[in-house]
């Protein structure tokens, strides 16, 4: 994937269509999925997508910096559009948060311990499902993390190592209590 | 053997952007590609952007500061305006704003002509237009207002000064240029002295201060001495009519 950025820069550079199009099906879904997480409407995690590559779409002539960097820019201008949306809500607050629907986490119940999971991540607080997410889901870099929440490297890092420690913890607690027979293999897997 | 982070990082987000959205995004995102400007301003008003919608009120911020700008500008303008007279390039913003202030005051006009009046005439300048328009501006107060008797007390005076200066150029003729001169005179001196005598008194508190605190203890002295004197002269001719007693 980072070849396939690399790759597009150059054309997003000089605002060709082709790359666009290509940026986008790289990586729209991605950042639909950070947005969702982040203001949970779909229709406003859709909005701040197209908004984030309109934005690019302005800046793209003084962009300078690799694949990574443009991934690492396109999330911090979805967080910034998020942001905005929480900013209108709060001026006019349209749908109560105990409504909002739950994080649809990835993955799928096919997958093994992904009950266990979701209820370790769910119990974690939000800022830290946001951290596991984009290091961990989106596979952003610990700087790229503190690039996009606009935090200091040092306090990303920080906040990353307890986020970890505390989706461990979670997660031991959530198979316990959902599947006491697999709690032994888990703990086991910890000590080694 | 299992790690929840391990867990995680096989997941893949579950988000989806549908087709149908797809192509709308792609073709605003394209837009934009052609004309930044014209396709931020197009996204505008696109109806199922709600970042497009929230830049819809953008229109709040700047009704609020028009709102805040005529909230503080017009009693500016009502104050800056207050005195000013009909030669002057304020007045018609003067007359502009004066219905607004008719919303809170009445007599606000009728007030302002009378004054415009008052100066004219204390300015010495052509007043029939003012009064005509300070006549039409009380004419709309009840009838006991007062400025309906300012208005008429000045028009009073204004016919008592016509009537003086009928009867004025007679008294002139009679009396002689050189005596109205010496009267001229005799009136500036008469004002000089009145300027004068402020002049004087303001000079006065110091100087009148330090003579009576001078004078006064000397005329005591002078008092004591000369009662000290005449008692020494008694206790003398005592003394003489004692010795001539004696002798």
């Amino acid at each position: 994937m980072t070849e396939d950025l690399d790759a597009l820069v150059a054309g997003v550079v000089q605002r060709d269509n082709q790359a666009f199009s290509q940026l986008y099906d790289l990586l729209a879904d991605s950042l639909g999925a950070f947005a969702f997480r982040l203001v949970r409407d779909r229709q406003a995690a859709e909005d701040a997508v197209q908004q984030a590559f309109i934005e690019l779409a302005n800046a793209a002539p003084d962009f300078t910096g690799d694949g990574r960097s443009l991934q690492a820019w396109l999330y911090k201008s979805v967080r910034f559009s998020c942001l905005d949306e929480f900013r209108r809500r709060s001026r006019r607050p349209e749908v109560p948060t105990d409504t909002l629907p739950e994080v649809p986490f990835a993955g799928t119940n096919a997958e093994p311990y992904a009950a266990e999971l979701a209820t370790a991540i769910a119990s974690l607080p939000h800022r830290q499902q946001l951290l596991l997410d984009l290091r961990h889901v989106h596979e952003l870099s610990g700087d790229e993390v503190a690039e996009v929440l606009g935090m200091t490297r040092p306090a990303a890092y920080a906040a990353l190592s307890r986020a970890e420690k505390s989706l461990r913890k979670a997660f031991t607690a959530a198979v316990e209590s959902l599947s006491p027979m697999a709690s032994l293999s888990v703990r086991d897997g910890e000590r080694t | 053997m299992i790690d929840p982070l391990e867990l995680l990082g096989r997941q893949t987000p579950v988000f989806t952007i549908g087709a149908e959205t797809r192509s709308l995004h792609l073709a605003r995102i394209h837009a934009s590609l052609i004309a930044p400007v014209a396709a931020a301003e197009a996204s505008i008003f696109a109806s199922g952007s709600l970042r497009a919608r929230f830049r819809l009120f953008d229109w709040r911020p700047r009704l609020t500061a028009a709102a805040v700008a005529f909230i503080v500008a017009i009693p500016s303008a009502a104050v800056a305006t207050e005195r000013t007279q009909p030669d002057t390039w304020l007045y018609p913003v003067k007359l502009a704003v004066e219905p607004i202030w008719r919303l809170m005051d009445d007599e606000i006009v009728a007030q302002h002509r009378i004054e415009e009046l008052r100066v004219a005439l204390g300015q010495n300048q052509p007043v029939e237009t003012l009064l005509a328009r300070a006549d039409t501006a009380v004419a709309q107060l009840d009838p006991d207002s007062i400025w309906r008797r300012e208005l008429a007390a000045i028009e009073q005076s204004l016919k008592d000064q016509a009537g003086g200066a009928e009867a004025e150029p007679n008294s002139e003729a009679d009396a002689p240029t050189d005596a109205a001169d010496v009267d001229d005179d005799s009136d500036l001196d008469s004002s000089n002295a009145v300027q004068k005598k402020p002049a004087e008194s303001d000079d006065e508190p110091a100087g009148s201060a330090e003579v009576t605190d001078l004078d006064e203890p000397e005329s005591d002295s002078e008092e004591r001495d000369d009662k000290s004197h005449e008692s020494d002269d008694d206790e003398a001719d005592d003394s003489d009519d004692d010795h001539e007693s004696d002798s």
